[in-house]
């Protein structure tokens, strides 16, 4: 519902979809609890570079579709699926490929395919609790993962608290193939993620949640294919300006919190804040704000949610649109520069339709504009089956 | 009442910006540190 997702992790999602049962949350009706489950969505994603760092083009437009297929095996027992896949055209691989032949004439390896991933959960539910396990698989072009995550919450007071700790782990893969046409020896990237989360309904109409999170990764953490410019030094041998690969630390500390409200105003529209706060050990400080309001409308036959998000960050101590020659670390990746965001969305929802089947329906349109020269649109469509197909 | 009225569109859009904010993910919505073909 909105831009508030954006900071929603999967399994607030789901801490909150078992809060919404409690006797004392009335007001406005939440997701349905199907316990069994056929959902597709799709993502039309144009990203447009204006010129917020002129070494770089970052226009982009991606197709990405998933897929959920969730059953409940026996009554405690739900097993879920979820494949998902998309299409990338990049400026930046193009430019990799293309400066790759300019600057050393090899014949890259860098190739486009998109990307693609599978992921295999189940969990167990035996009264008040929640135990989960899942395997991912993915891969992008120059990198692979493989993922393993355990999420466990239990409810408290009448169903109205939720607990829950998730942990997290990936192993991936990147492939060394420099922006030059350089081809390297693959490189490992890890990742250790913890999440808790405390969700409680405070009224009939109101709800809050709290999730804290750390995150720490280790191993080559840079774009493969990323540059930099660098500024000749007094006494350097370079003339003039040239390029050199982007370096990261080996190591990111990362650590966020969220507090969520959202407060009923009538049987009908529902309001919801929220405020995070993210900081890093590369000196990244992120705060974002949104709200978002939901209405139902035409006696429930659709519901019509608009959003603002705001999102302003610092820059990574070794961020910079021109390198020293000298420096041990550097990056002009703008994700990793100072800006400002300011988003827009507006999201409808069409319940119990019978269109192509009988399924909710939902269309969503969403704007983002960063500071620093970059923009994204795009578009959401997909459908939850209020059955499972016969 | 719960957070979101739609789990799977929140997750999806949240591939778009998340993991250029500071949030683990990628793309790929099964991925690990950001393999993000975007930058």
């Amino acid at each position: 519902m909105g831009a508030i997702r954006l900071v929603v992790p999967a399994l607030l999602i789901a801490a909150a979809a078992s809060a919404q049962t409690a006797t004392k949350a009335e007001y406005p009706p939440g997701p349905k609890e199907n316990p069994d489950r056929f959902s597709a969505k799709a993502a039309f994603y144009f990203q447009k570079d204006l010129g917020g760092n002129e070494l770089l083009n970052e226009d982009a437009m991606i197709v990405e579709t998933l897929v959920v297929l969730k059953k409940k095996i026996t009554q405690n027992n739900t097993a879920t699926v979820r494949a998902m896949g998309s299409i990338i055209s990049s400026a930046s691989y193009d430019s990799a490929r293309s400066r790759a032949i300019l600057v050393s004439g090899a014949t890259t390896t860098i190739n486009n395919p998109g990307s693609g991933g599978l992921g295999l959960g189940w969990s167990y539910s035996p009264r008040d609790w929640s135990i989960g396990v899942r395997g991912t698989i993915g891969f992008e072009s120059a990198y692979r993962t493989r993922g393993l995550g355990l999420d466990v919450s239990r409810t408290f007071n009448e169903q109205n608290t939720t607990l829950s700790l998730m942990l997290q782990g990936y192993h991936d893969s990147v492939r060394m193939i420099r922006f030059d046409g350089t081809t390297l020896e693959e490189e490992k990237r890890n990742t250790l993620s913890a999440e808790a989360g405390w969700t409680q309904i405070l009224s009939p109409r109101m709800l809050a949640n709290l999730t804290l999170n750390f995150t720490e990764q280790f191993g080559f953490l840079a774009t493969s294919y990323g540059f930099v410019r660098v500024t000749p030094g007094q006494g350097s041998p370079f003339a003039y300006e040239y390029d050199r690969f982007e370096i990261a630390p080996s190591q990111r500390h990362r650590g966020s919190a969220t507090l969520r409200v959202k407060r009923a105003l009538d049987a009908e529209t529902s309001v919801e804040g929220s405020y995070r706060f993210y900081a890093d050990s590369w000196g990244v400080l992120g705060n974002t704000a949104n709200v978002i309001f939901t209405r139902y409308l035409f006696d429930r036959v659709m519901s019509i949610s608009p959003g603002y998000r705001f999102y302003v960050q610092t820059p990574a101590w070794f961020y910079g649109r021109r390198a020293k020659e000298d420096a041990l670390f550097a990056t002009s990746d703008p994700d990793l520069g100072r800006f400002f965001g300011h988003m827009v969305s507006l999201n409808f929802r069409f319940p119990n339709v019978r269109f192509l089947w009988l399924a909710d329906y939902d269309i969503g349109v969403n704007f983002y504009h960063r500071t620093d020269g970059i923009e994204m649109l795009w578009l959401t469509v997909g459908f939850d089956l209020a059955y499972w197909p016969k | 009442m719960g957070f979101d009225l739609d789990p799977l569109a929140t997750e999806l859009a949240g591939h778009v910006l998340n993991p250029r904010e500071g949030s683990v993910g990628g793309f790929n919505g099964t991925a690990g540190a950001g393999g993000c073909g975007c930058n």
